[in-house]
């Protein structure tokens, strides 16, 4: 794959999570757990002679997240009306924004860096403008064997901000990296919680060695941004390799299958047919607007990153860990400031936690109401109250089933008792024992074999403590014999 | 100024998603081939391009506060064809 | 009778509103079966608002200004609990679940809204005869159209079933339907009366207007119609500006466009102009004949974005949320939009769609929707020019009287031309009053049209008022004339 040059640009759909109300009326924007079309009414269903109402705060979010992408928002953007048919179009149009034709967007131009290493990339921003969501399809059974679909309108009109990158993208795992980022800007801005299904949706354009374009849609999950990619630069480099030449198409992830596949009709090539929307005025973005905005902008990824570094002592590598899910970062800060210890917090989220929720299928932020036990947990390790194996383990129940189990088991400490079981072990494991002397592999398994008498209660370092003394005591011994 | 044939009738037919009855394209032909003729005076009027900000009330920034109201109203009486809450559409493919 | 008597009459408590709307609905069950001029009546709700209207004054409350004036509702505009149906197969079925604002503030007035007018389906046309549900026959002639297409709202105030009637003007259609029955038509500046519940058609341009048989009764309609306080919030579109004091149409400028009695123009509606102008001279005005040269853009200038406009607001109308139903056996969602729209669209509404979607497309967006907007603009800047010198602009309202059913249907050119003085009132934003002046020699009602500056609505109504008082107006009852 790295001998063939690949282009990719993204456009990154996200829902700004944080508006009460929708985009164009004001129903409520929080329609996951509500009945279908409950949340509606005459503007997001369409209904004949209806208008549409502009939310001020889409406005400002949308200027912040231009803000943080050091996009130059313009002094004058209108709304547009992008035609197409579908069931999911409550007017068979959606009110969106242009930029041609004398069309201007929110914002335009601005950048995102990435950073492996050393080495910073950076990717540049081709606008950032406003738009409404659209109606949710239910397929009673599967997408081919439906007889009909059903609509709910509850989604419809919920306000979007639309992101277009340059093809500046070398790699579907850039692409990721891309995704990464900018989930966590739009987090530490406020204005999209990313943990919500939907929330977030890409749509790529991908082509290797100067080619044609493909565009790849449906990519409803961020976690799927690498895959997806993939699986398409896979495809078109088999068919360069062959001799062939890749045509201009639009594909869609198929997230079942994990394919791409060019739709099963042909698609008429839409044509939009933009025009200004005359029932909107024209925005006028006011400079006072954009230094207030800018002013009083919360701390974003790169500088929290920076600030963990200085203030905390963690590395890059742990700072950049930390804030690319911005509930991680904030987990940290809450430890921190509980009295925890820095680098050691750090490292317990990274190597033990994440991968806890992971296991046990649960997300960042089921964390947050066991935050304090996991405190507690850490803290005890820390005062050296638990060993290290027990509060590991006691954090997988916690997150598992999200209580502390009731019993703490203390840990032995009493070297007359494990001075006694090491002397066991001895018995149990001679050859071991003597290999111990030289090998601290060996040394390392007859701690094992302790611990596990003691149901890992027992403290390592005591234990290795008593070895050493016994061998002491041994080669003394010899030397004495 | 192109001339209208019903190649052109049918497709702008299926981009207004209007189905016509095979009798009725070239009567739309003629039809749109007279107005447009009729209207083809602009075409040769020089006029400076018009801007997207142009409306009949000079007004801008006209916002609404993010509130929520207009809850609890049902309108699924209105729908022509529902399966309980959903609208029923008919399949995409 | 008259709005204001009505009220009058009403608010003192000398009238019982009960009765008043009981004796309309009488009026109705005669001329209906005449003149097709209604959709739906709605008897029981207006009789229950008119006692409830009675029960406030009996209270001693104020039942509002308008209290127990029975109103026409053209069927392009909501009322809640009412079909709306636009005179369109597409909608059957479907009743408002919401009041447009300007019914909404009706309601307040304490007037009573009898039911939904016909209309050229979703108001393209400018005869009535494009509705699904059969034309409305002029009251004066009934071979005759009453124009369109707020022609069932004119008929309505002309034939005596109602004194006041809304509709709605894009290209024409409250002022053309007012000229050709013998009404009051006013076409309020665009922005100052609220859209919200105005079924679309060209919403860059349109207005809700109204009719009336006399100008103070206009001067009352408006008063309640437009935001009297503020924007309405409903939509972003609309402005509030104070009613303006008119100073008497002693020494202001008039201009009489040229143009527009240019040839193509009947001998008596040129006539009937020319007498206008002579009336307002009598009152004090000094008449000076004006040229636009460019006017002849006007009507490529609406048409073709108008068309534009018309197939982006009904492309909403697919059978899915409401209406016709949508059917669920096609082969695809493509065919079964495809089918419903081409069966619940009529010829008219399926030309302009179309046409609209055609300079939309790419390839022809320059040369067609692009150059069109910009000859648009034209047009609006030469009026509004022109209204910097004259504080009064004046034409005929259309350039014939109204025409026989059928005789346009053919040529959907001839039926726009109808629209030729018209149109430029609605590119540029304008008020304009259609007011009834004169008869043509076979006794067909002729208008005349009096424009005015942004926001001036009071002057057009005013200055009618002055020419009424002056006895100027050929008005008597519209309706005892035709007895």
């Amino acid at each position: 794959m790295s001998e063939h040059r690949i282009m990719i640009g993204l456009e990154v759909h996200a829902q700004l999570t944080s508006l009460k109300s929708k985009l164009f009326c004001s129903c409520s924007a929080d329609y996951r757990q509500l009945p279908p079309n409950s949340s509606v009414c005459p503007v997001c269903l369409g209904l004949p002679g209806s208008l549409p109402r502009l939310n001020r705060r889409a406005l400002e979010e949308v200027l912040k997240i231009a803000l943080a992408l050091h996009s130059q928002p313009a002094s004058e953007t209108v709304f547009y009306r992008k035609h197409y048919f579908y069931p999911d179009m409550a007017k068979n149009f959606q009110i969106s924004q242009y930029d041609r034709g004398g069309g201007v967007t929110i914002a335009k131009g601005g950048w995102l860096d990435l950073q492996t290493g050393q080495l910073t990339k950076r990717v540049r921003i081709r606008r950032v403008q406003l738009e409404e969501d659209v109606a949710k399809i239910v397929y009673p059974s599967s997408l081919l064997s439906s007889e009909y679909v059903l609509v709910d309108y509850n989604r419809a009109g919920v306000a979007l901000c639309e992101m277009v990158t340059e093809p500046d993208i070398s790699s579907p795992k850039e692409a990721r990296q891309f995704i990464e980022k900018y989930a966590s800007i739009l987090e530490h801005l406020g204005v999209t919680d990313t943990s919500l299904e939907g929330s977030l949706r890409v749509d790529a354009n991908i082509s290797i060695d100067g080619g044609e374009r493909v565009e790849l849609k449906n990519i409803n999950s961020p976690k799927d941004v690498e895959k997806a990619l993939n699986y398409e630069v896979q495809r078109q480099v088999m068919i360069v390799e062959r001799g062939g030449k890749v045509g201009m198409e639009t594909r869609h992830w198929d997230e079942l299958n994990r394919i791409t596949v060019a739709p099963r009709f042909k698609e008429e090539e839409e044509d939009y047919r933009y025009f200004p929307e005359a029932d909107l005025p024209p925005i006028r973005i006011e400079a006072s607007l954009v230094e207030s905005l800018s002013a009083s902008l919360p701390e974003l990824p790169d500088q929290r990153a920076e600030r963990f570094v200085e203030k905390y002592g963690l590395t890059s590598y742990q700072a950049g860990v930390l804030v690319s899910q911005k509930r991680l970062a904030d987990y940290f800060e809450e430890m921190v400031r509980s009295g925890l210890e820095a680098s050691d917090s750090a490292d317990w989220l990274m190597n033990e936690i994440l991968g806890d929720l992971s296991d046990f299928k649960k997300e960042l932020k089921d964390l947050e109401p066991l935050i304090n036990d996991l405190v507690k947990i850490i803290g005890m390790y820390e005062k050296q109250e638990i060993t290290g194996k027990i509060a590991k383990r006691q954090l997988k129940q916690l997150i598992a089933t999200g209580r502390l189990p009731d019993e703490v088991p203390t840990p032995m400490r009493d070297e007359n008792t494990l001075a006694a079981l090491v002397a066991e072990v001895i018995r149990e494991h001679p050859e071991v024992y003597e290999k111990s002397k030289r090998d601290p592999k060996a040394m390392n398994y007859l701690v094992g074999q302790v611990m596990r008498k003691t149901k890992a209660r027992a403290d390592p370092k005591v234990i290795v403590e008593i070895l050493k003394k016994a061998l002491n005591k041994d080669s003394n011994n010899r030397l004495n014999n | 100024m192109p001339k209208v044939d019903e190649e052109l009738v049918k497709r702008v037919a299926f981009l207004s998603r209007i189905s016509l009855k095979e009798d009725e394209v070239p009567v739309f032909a003629a039809q749109f081939n007279s107005i447009l003729s009729y209207f083809s005076v602009i075409a040769s009027k020089d006029l400076p391009a018009p801007s997207p900000t142009e409306r009949l009330v000079d007004i801008r920034n006209v916002f609404r506060e993010d509130k929520v109201c207009e809850q609890g109203r049902d309108f699924t009486y209105i729908f022509p064809n529902k399966e309980g809450r959903y609208i029923k559409a008919p399949k995409i493919v | 009778m008259s709005a204001v008597s009505i009220a009058n009459g009403v608010r003192s408590g000398e009238t019982s509103a009960e009765e008043i709307v009981e004796r309309y609905l009488e009026v109705i069950s005669r001329w209906e079966p005449k003149i097709h001029a209604f959709l739906y009546v709605d008897e029981k709700g207006a009789l229950e608002a008119a006692r409830a209207v009675d029960a406030l004054v009996k209270e001693g409350r104020d039942p509002g200004p308008l209290a127990g004036v029975p109103i026409a509702v053209k069927d392009n505009i909501a009322v809640k609990g009412m079909p709306l149906t636009c005179a369109s197969k597409i909608l059957t079925g479907y009743v408002s679940p919401y009041d447009a604002t300007v019914v909404t503030k009706l309601r307040q007035s304490g007037s009573v809204i009898i039911g939904k007018t016909n209309l050229d389906e979703f108001a393209m046309g400018s005869s009535t005869e494009y509705s699904a549900f059969g034309p409305t026959r002029n009251p004066w002639n009934l071979d005759r159209v009453p124009g369109g297409s707020s022609g069932g709202s004119g008929a309505a105030v002309a034939s005596g079933e109602v004194p006041l009637a809304l509709g709605s003007d894009t290209g024409g259609s409250v002022r053309c339907p007012a000229s050709f029955t013998g009404v009051y038509g006013l076409k309020p500046t665009y922005g100052l009366v609220s859209r919200y519940g105005l079924v679309a058609f060209a919403n860059s341009i349109e207005v809700i207007g109204g009719f009336s048989s006399t100008a103070k009764d206009m001067d009352l309609l408006f008063s309640v119609m437009r935001n009297s306080a503020a924007p309405d919030p409903m939509d972003q579109t609309t402005i509030f500006s104070p009613p303006l004091a008119f100073p008497g149409l002693k020494g202001l400028r008039v201009g009489i466009i040229k143009e527009t009695l240019a040839e193509g123009v009947d001998h008596d509606v040129a006539k009937v102009t020319y007498g206008f102008a002579e009336a307002l001279e009598e009152a004090g005005a000094i008449v000076e004949e004006i040229s636009m040269p460019d006017l002849y853009l006007a009507l490529p200038a609406y048409s073709l974005p108008a068309s534009a406009e018309a197939s982006s607001n009904l492309a909403r109308y697919d059978g899915i949320r409401y209406g016709m139903p949508c059917p669920l056996d096609a082969k695809d969602w493509n065919e079964a939009f495809s089918r419903v729209r081409g069966e619940g669209f009529g010829p008219e509404v399926k030309r302009r769609v179309m046409m609209g979607s055609f300079v939309l497309s790419s390839g022809y967006y320059d040369a067609y929707y692009l150059k069109a907007v910009a000859a648009r603009t034209k047009i609006r800047e030469d009026i509004i020019r022109a209204l910097k010198d004259y504080q009064f602009l004046i034409s005929p309202t259309n350039p014939t009287t109204a025409p026989k059913l059928g005789e346009r249907t053919a040529d959907p050119l001839s039926m726009y031309l109808l629209d030729l003085d018209t149109v430029p009132v609605n590119l540029s934003g304008i008020p304009a009053l259609s007011i009834p002046f004169g008869r043509s020699s076979d006794g067909m009602p002729i208008g005349v049209q009096l424009m005015s500056s942004p926001l001036r609505d009071d002057w057009v109504i005013k200055a009618a008022e002055e020419l009424e008082e002056m006895g100027k107006v050929e008005m008597a009852s519209v309706v005892a004339r035709l007895e």
